[in-house]
């Protein structure tokens, strides 16, 4: 299904309604010291600020809004960081692998360019030995 | 191969000009590597230069899917700590730059760039803490742009 695309059809008075908490997906098996992929994804528009004057030619538009840095921690760590430009898609899906070492609490923290924080956590737990 | 190792610099000297979050990508030729024969990778241009998988056409340029993975290892003194992507036809040409640690235990990303239209070329740029950058490259042609 094609993702709906929300930068030309909304207002920004309806910027709140397309924001969603974030969410963590991972596989369903995990065993000790494996390498396991991790989907971190945000219902979020991303608004490069550009407006389209010309073919290839643009302007500056409306301020630019969109998720500017991901964090992840692991058991408190930080492990990755992902800073990112107003040029990825709306409701980012971002998938990035972990070293399942131990069991533990796996964060994701998501800051938008306004500057507010949204955060997802979940448990990681071996499902096998 | 010469021409486009030239071509790369320059841009990456334009786009540490126009763009702060840039400053860090390196502008003399000596710091950016890349593969002597892309056909014929030795062993370590393997580990070193990043896959990048992406379809050759894509038709909303709101949602081009990326992945770049590497068979690096992640050891502590020896690892990737980035990945930079790149598209220097788009407007918006740094899309972003993902850090990684030992304990990610492999490269591997997956995001979704927006992309104008037209034919371009998505750089990526790997940094190895004991090898500098090296770069890769995919062309792409875009039918609606996405910026």
């Amino acid at each position: 299904m094609a993702k709906q695309d929300h930068r030309h059809t909304q207002n920004q008075d309806s910027i709140p309604q397309l924001i969603a908490p974030p969410r963590i997906r991972l596989p369903i098996r995990i065993s000790k010291g494996k390498v396991i992929k991790v989907q971190a994804k945000m219902r979020h528009p991303a608004r490069t600020g550009l407006r389209m004057i010309a073919e290839h030619v643009f302007a500056k538009g409306e301020p630019a809004f969109y998720i500017h840095k991901m964090e992840v921690f692991f058991r408190d760590v930080l492990v990755s960081t992902y800073q990112m430009s107003a040029a990825l898609s709306d409701d980012p899906i971002i998938t990035f692998k972990l070293r399942a070492s131990e069991e533990g609490s796996l964060k994701v923290v998501f800051t938008s360019s306004d500057d507010k924080i949204y955060e997802a956590s979940t448990r990681l737990r071996f499902t096998e030995g | 191969m010469l021409l486009t190792g030239f071509w790369c610099l320059g841009a990456f000297g334009i786009a540490g000009f126009f763009d702060r979050s840039l400053a860090s990508v390196p502008t003399s030729p000596e710091l950016i590597q890349f593969p002597r024969d892309r056909e014929s990778l030795t062993p370590f241009e393997k580990l070193h230069i990043p896959r990048i998988r992406m379809p050759d056409v894509v038709e909303d340029g709101a949602n081009a899917p990326i992945i770049v993975s590497m068979d690096h290892p992640m050891e502590q003194d020896h690892y990737i700590s980035s990945v930079q992507i790149l598209d220097y036809h788009d407007p918006i040409i740094w899309k972003g730059t993902f850090s990684f640690t030992p304990d990610n235990g492999e490269v591997y990303l997956y995001t979704q760039l927006r992309i104008d239209s037209g034919e371009s070329t998505v750089y990526v740029i790997a940094e190895c803490t004991q090898h500098g950058k090296w770069v890769s490259e995919h062309n792409i042609d875009v039918a609606v742009g996405g910026c």
